[in-house]
């Protein structure tokens, strides 16, 4: 099944009224990459799994209010990048505030999940930690682009940015990527 | 950076775009060797997607704050509750007329939709969605004695109410009322803040703000809305 008909079978089960059979089919069909797109947002295992769940019990009470004007895919990314950058907005308010004790950024390899690391090669390692480093926003429109694969006309609909502006960003991101994966020692 | 320049500065955006490269890319060993760079870490970028699985039995978790969710809703106890909630809330309302509140806090949070259904704010980290046109119903109680204000921002950068300037703001002693039209999509964060003798001036900026109020006083911010 392809993911429009994936879409039909949620939407279908919508308009019966049936909330958790449409909350199961789309956990299925984006679950993995909503997470990966919190992951990359947010740098922190934890945080990341919390925010994950917390976009789809946001999908859950707000079915009601999916409107049918983009496709379910863009509209839970919606909320999923919107819930990721509250995160991120609240976290930067606290250590503004708060001290935290120095960590080395968690990237892929050196956390917990022995399952996760085995997932994950040296190239992605560098890269997750090269993302870690850019700004939310460049962030943002890096993930959307490429692990999310929008177009940049999905993108300024999600963001509300131009695309032009979008597709500056993202340029200018691939070029401190690419100095920072070199700068690591790793040739893309 | 690659060793080509022209590429790097002008190529990139027509790269990430999709679009076309100029003719000089072709004919240009450094400039092939740098488009091929890019691919290879876009490549990379993509590939990257599949580096982080969801852990086991996430769904379960969901499923279970959904449950813990409605089973408050439902809870009959929870309209006693929310019986002995007006009750104290009254109480507060009496007191505060007496010798004024001793925290700063947000007493209502309220979305006031088109219908004219409201939906409430129930607990920190709530998040309330709403729809253009929705109107945002706010109370805040400040400390007797000290002054206060009441601000509502769309995303980090653009102040859109303040009780310090609108004239729309219902002040009495020790209270603040506002209601605030959500014209626009996007995140909504209302902020209060109490100081001894003034509250700092608004920037604009919600985090340049927050910052000023929490070395001038306190400061309490609100559940975001969402308006999709």
């Amino acid at each position: 099944m392809d993911e429009a008909d994936s879409e039909a079978a949620v939407l279908e089960a919508l308009s019966r009224g049936d909330r958790k059979r449409a909350l199961t089919l789309l956990m299925g069909l984006y679950g993995k990459s909503t997470f990966s797109y919190c992951r990359h947002m947010l740098g922190d295992a934890a945080v990341a799994e919390d925010v994950h769940q917390t976009t789809f019990v946001q999908a859950y009470t707000d079915f009601g209010r999916f409107g049918g004007r983009s496709s379910l895919r863009n509209w839970l990314q919606g909320i999923a990048r919107h819930r990721c950058l509250d995160m991120l907005k609240m976290r930067r308010r606290e250590d503004k505030h708060v001290e935290r004790p120095e960590t080395a950024p968690e990237v892929p390899g050196t956390e917990r999940s022995a399952e996760e690391q085995l997932q994950v090669g040296s190239i992605s390692k560098h890269l997750a930690e090269c993302l870690g480093r850019l700004s939310a926003e460049v962030r943002d429109a890096v993930v959307l682009r490429y692990m999310e694969q929008l177009s940049y006309e999905e993108m300024a609909k999600l963001t509300g940015t131009r695309a032009a502006t979008l597709q500056m960003r993202v340029a200018r991101a691939m070029k401190g990527l690419r100095e920072c994966v070199e700068g690591k020692g790793v040739t893309p | 950076m690659s060793a080509c320049a022209r590429f790097d500065n002008e190529g990139l955006v027509h790269f990430v775009a999709g679009e076309p490269l100029d003719a000089h890319v072709e004919s240009c060993p450094d400039c092939r060797a740098a488009r091929a760079g890019y691919e290879a870490l876009a490549a990379a970028l993509v590939e990257a997607r599949e580096a982080y699985a969801p852990p086991g039995a996430w769904e379960a978790k969901v499923w279970a704050r959904i449950r813990q969710q409605e089973s408050t809703q439902r809870r009959p106890w929870a309209v006693l509750a929310g019986v002995g909630a007006a009750a104290a809330t009254l109480a507060v309302l009496f007191l505060s007329r007496v010798g004024g509140p001793e925290t700063l806090a947000f007493a209502s949070v309220q979305v006031e939709r088109g219908s004219g259904a409201v939906v409430r704010g129930s607990r920190a980290g709530d998040v309330l969605s709403a729809a253009p046109g929705d109107v945002l119903h706010l109370v805040v109680t400040v400390p007797r004695g000290k002054a206060g204000d009441l601000r509502v921002y769309r995303g980090g950068d653009e102040l859109l109410f303040q009780c310090a300037t609108s004239a729309a703001c219902i002040r009495t002693r020790d209270r603040l009322e506002a209601r605030v039209q959500l014209n626009r999509a996007g995140t909504y964060r209302s902020v209060a803040f109490a100081a001894d003798t003034e509250v700092p001036r608004a920037t604009g900026n919600l985090d340049a703000d927050t910052a000023a109020g929490m070395r001038a006083g306190s400061v309490q911010e609100s559940p975001p809305i969402e308006v999709l």
